[in-house]
């Protein structure tokens, strides 16, 4: 039971994103794909979310092609309608699917603590709360993956700490298949499973490191520096060698 | 502040006017207005009111027709099918002022049993529908590409993503288009007036004033009152278009 991307290509005319990606993500584990800006994370994600297509290769979910109803996806932007309230931002997700319940949509709120914060609109919510209801939206329609694409970016430090040890706590009650795109190495090994660096554009993989490190995780651990450098170093390598 | 001093400006450029003879003094016209008010014409024996109620009359119901159409068509022009459908036939009726359809619709509706006021009610409908249809289909069009994909990522169909993407998306640009389209039935429906005998309307009102000598304080007055509903209209519209967060300022 896994999730294989299967040597994904993609270009946009002449530029070429995506060279042959390729990793498989176990059932219910936390990958975080990290990587430079323009490399092509967004474009990746999209192509397993399936709305993009991918020139060569396949995704596969358990033996077969992935469908839309697998997954769950979080914007890199947090994507909110401005006309819906936050429950109405929640339902919108079901609606799409062509299920309506209000109470489930209430309680997955509750669940990201936004309790009393139904009816606000996006505008009058903070970016933190925004993002939160991006994941919700993403969590109630129960996908098996979720696709998550620099979720916390845009949040300050403090706030992004915060987000990270919650999403690891919902994260754990069901425990989903994630994939969690980040540019930040520190949020990938506290979260993570499994890395899968990928090179500058065109993506590859060169290097998928397993981060064996019980949670929840201490930033300040040796173990826990002693992955960030193996990581850090993995990424600054290709910008020495030699593209091909 | 700036607005007291506009205004006085207007008024002393007017007064100044005056003296020189080329206008009725400010005070003889607001006097000749505010009786217009509540007595009847001298020639029509209706009050300003009365002509100004035939006049909205005729553009709510010209307008509306033209917004009952342009308004799901604007929205369906979303689907590119449709889209190049049309296009291009309205592209090319679109550069006709409305004031060009004044002969032939009044030929049109000869045989009505009222032709004057179908012919005018056309008009309306001409003036008001490409404006409000323009406006709504760019916004229908504009839909960000963005909140498309994730409806697209929830699995939403086309149908989903117009009931309830495209359509909630529009509202403001339907306001607007609203408000465009009644300005410029506005505008209509006051030359249809000039143009053939209606009986009322404050079109008609201002021609038959000329044509019984030019009596000047009363042809203004008709005029401050046209501007007084045009303004009036437009200031309701923009008020409710600035409700929606999301609406572009940029947009006229
Ligand atoms: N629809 C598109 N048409 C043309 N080029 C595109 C399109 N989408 C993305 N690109 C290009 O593909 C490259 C990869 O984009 P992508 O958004 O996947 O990068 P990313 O790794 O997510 O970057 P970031 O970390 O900054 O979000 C970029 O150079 C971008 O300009
Ligand atoms: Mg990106």
């Amino acid at each position: 039971m896994a999730l294989e991307v299967k040597n994904v290509k993609k270009r946009f005319g002449d530029l070429n994103v995506l060279d042959g990606v390729s990793f498989t993500v176990e059932d219910g584990n936390f990958a975080c794909i990290v990587g430079e800006s323009g490399c092509g994370k967004t474009t990746l994600l999209k192509i397993i979310a399936g709305i993009e297509r991918a020139d060569e290769g396949e995704i596969i979910y358990n033996g077969r092609p992935v469908k839309k109803e697998d997954i769950g996806y979080v914007f890199q932007d947090d994507r909110l309608l401005p006309w819906r309230t936050a429950l109405g931002n929640i339902q919108f997700a079901m609606e799409m699917r062509g299920i309506t319940d209000k109470e489930k949509a209430k309680s997955y709120l509750e669940l990201v603590g936004l309790k009393g914060f139904e009816s606000y609109y996006p505008h009058q919510l903070s970016g933190g709360m925004r993002q939160r209801v991006g994941i919700c939206r993403a969590l109630v329609v129960n996908p098996e993956i979720l696709l998550m694409d620099e979720p916390f970016a845009s949040l300050d430090a403090q706030t992004r700490n915060r987000m990270q040890m919650e999403l690891l706590k919902i994260w754990d009650r069901d425990r989903k298949t994630v994939i969690f795109v980040t540019h930040s190495i520190d949020e990938a090994v506290f979260l993570a499973d499994k890395i899968v660096v990928l090179s500058k554009r065109p993506a590859r993989v060169i290097d998928v490191v397993d981060i064996d490190i019980e949670r929840p995780r201490d930033r300040t651990d040796e173990k826990f520096i002693s992955y960030r450098r193996k990581i850090m170093r993995c990424l600054s390598s290709i910008n020495h060698a030699p593209q091909t | 502040m700036r607005k007291a001093q506009s205004f006085f400006l207007f008024i002393s450029a007017w007064y100044l006017l005056s003296f020189l003879n080329v206008l009725p003094y400010p005070h003889t016209t607001a006097i000749t207005f505010a009786t217009l008010l509540v007595e009847g014409d001298p020639v029509l024996g209706k009050t300003i009111i009365e002509h100004s109620i035939s006049s909205i009359l005729r553009v709510v119901t010209g307008s509306g027709i033209a917004f009952l159409i342009s308004i799901p068509l604007g929205i369906l022009m979303w689907y590119e099918r449709v889209y190049s459908l049309f296009y291009p036939i309205l592209e090319v009726l679109r550069p006709i002022p409305p004031l060009a359809w004044i002969p032939l619709s009044y030929i049109l509706f000869a045989s009505f049993p009222n032709p004057t006021v179908f012919a005018q009610i056309f008009i309306v409908f001409v003036g008001a529908f490409f404006p409000s249809f323009v406006t709504i289909s760019d916004y229908a069009r504009n839909t960000p590409s963005e909140y498309i994909e994730l409806a697209e990522v929830f699995g939403g169909d086309e149908m989903k993503i117009l009931r309830r993407v495209v359509i909630p998306y529009s509202i403001p640009g339907i306001i607007t288009g609203i408000r465009v389209g009644l300005g410029v039935g506005w505008m209509s429906i006051i030359a249809a007036e000039m143009i053939a005998t209606s009986g009322s309307g404050i079109g008609y009102f201002i021609m038959v004033m000329y044509e019984v000598g030019g009596r000047m304080p009363e042809i203004i007055s008709g005029m401050a009152m046209i501007g007084i509903i045009g303004y009036g209209m437009n200031a309701i519209l923009l008020k409710l278009e600035e409700r929606f967060p999301w609406h572009s300022k940029s947009r006229t």
